[in-house]
């Protein structure tokens, strides 16, 4: 048995030296240790079987109780038949609408983006943090600071890699800064017109918003006005959409102008990502 | 008990928590499980492995996380320790006082938690944290407690069985 004041001395080393390396490994690091690649390595395959047996199971429980609904649903959809001419309507307006927000995003063929498609195979599992793990690493060329996309927008960026395995923090985690540029679709106008820049900041998964901070206090800022990336800050390529601004908040000094964005992507529910292998970052489109 | 079923329990933890709990989120608000085995650990075999199981527990999920190393080794440390020390005042038999308990140790971490990443600048919001995430995950995983406590309880009752029937073979 450990002598009680030698096991308090341990339990104190045992304090101070987590500390000591908590304060380390605060910041964003290049490289990660052998232990932490090899935990990521080890847990994912784990995780990655565990996931899709659970999404089978899932599939299974839904499978039974969607044939249940089926009969609600078909007496639905056949009422719904005799709405068609007005859906291919409606379905034209968005194919439109669809070519304009490709051209705003930058996802048009003038300017392509190689991207990697990647697989989430686990999340987070605490509430505090907001990340997911890719089943894509180095070795199929996923590097640190790579953008994340998904058709909606910009889900997040690559924070560390492994050699089969990227970790990406998602926008909503309180880490995450994205320099963006807003803009309001002016009725007569052919593209959007630019607002004013700022900074979108994660506020945690549990708010499920993001926050818009403006540094110019006459900044006319509205809800509906779309919050897209302006390529400033150095790591996003311009042009990828954020989401739209919901509510303006006045600031209490008149200093910055804030306001609370809904994000374009639905994090809930991500299960593929594409990550932007030549993110070319510069002027706002 | 036996190192095996310990390290074991810890990786089963990890993997059931990554791979189920994000399933049962309600409201966004996700069941800690590995918090919830270090509790049963403490209650069951006292702070000394309570705390060993959370220090273990909580450094892999350090690791996973690649940021902060040690803020989750710490806070479950603590809170498995803390479980151990009221272990022998407890009815542990008691469902409300397990409720109880794992709504406390569910407090406990999470403020320890906003302690330790507030002194290393990570933008927290206290109120509106207290109202988001501490309280609602402390209703969750105080509700899961009698299960996962119920459930590491048979665990050791198995590994006792087993160790002395090996125990019986040998002396034979």
């Amino acid at each position: 048995m450990i002598p009680v004041q030698r096991r308090r001395l341990l339990s104190l080393l045992v304090v101070l030296s987590t500390v000591v390396l908590m304060s380390l490994t605060a910041r964003e690091r290049e490289r990660l240790t052998w232990l932490e690649e090899q935990a990521v390595e080890v847990l994912s395959p784990i995780q990655r079987s565990f996931s899709l047996a659970a999404s089978r199971v899932r599939g299974t429980v839904q499978d039974l109780s969607g044939l249940a609904r089926a009969q609600v649903e078909n007496a639905a959809l056949r009422r719904r038949l005799e709405f068609v001419p007005q859906i291919e309507h409606e379905l034209q307006q968005l194919r439109a609408e669809n070519n304009r927000l490709r051209q705003l995003l930058g996802f048009s063929e003038s300017h392509p983006f190689t991207t990697i498609a990647a697989r989430v195979v686990a999340r987070n599992s605490d509430n505090w943090f907001s990340y997911a793990v890719l089943d894509k690493g180095a070795r199929a060329g996923v590097e640190r600071n790579m953008p994340v996309v998904t058709p909606e927008g910009l889900a997040g960026r690559v924070v560390r890699t492994s050699a089969d395995t990227a970790t990406i923090l998602f926008l909503l985690d309180r880490d995450s800064g994205v320099a963006v540029g807003i803009y309001r679709e002016i009725p007569g106008d052919e593209a959007p017109a630019l607002k004013s820049f700022g900074v979108v900041l994660g506020q945690g998964e549990h708010g499920a918003t993001l926050r818009l901070r403006v540094f110019a206090h006459d900044a006319r800022i509205e809800p509906g006005d779309r919050v897209v990336t302006s390529g400033l800050g150095g790591t996003f390529p311009p042009g990828i959409l954020v989401g739209e601004v919901r509510r303006v908040e006045a600031d209490a000094f008149d200093l910055v102008v804030e306001a609370e964005v809904m994000p374009a992507v639905d994090f809930d529910r991500i299960t593929e990502v594409l990550v932007v292998a030549d993110p070319v970052v510069g002027q706002p489109p | 008990m036996r190192a095996p079923v310990f390290l074991g329990m810890i990786v089963l933890a990890h993997v059931v928590q990554g791979v189920v709990a994000p399933h049962l989120a309600i409201a966004r608000v996700k069941p800690d499980l590995v918090l919830l085995v270090t509790l049963a650990y403490g209650l069951l075999y006292g702070p000394g492995v309570g705390g060993r199981f959370g220090l273990i527990s909580g450094l892999l999920q350090d690791l996973l996380l690649g940021r902060y190393l040690g803020v989750f080794g710490l806070t479950r440390m603590a809170a498995g320790y803390l479980a151990g020390v009221t272990e022998r005042r407890l009815y542990r038999e008691s469902l409300l006082i397990l409720i109880a308990t794992g709504a406390g140790t569910s407090v406990f971490a999470d403020l320890l938690f906003m302690a330790l990443m507030s002194a290393t600048g990570y933008p927290l919001d206290p109120l509106a944290d207290m109202g988001r995430v501490v309280m609602p995950a402390a209703l969750y995983n105080g509700l899961l407690a009698p299960l996962v406590y119920r459930a590491v309880y048979r665990l050791r009752r198995w590994e006792r069985t087993r160790t002395r029937a090996r125990d019986g073979e040998m002396v034979q």
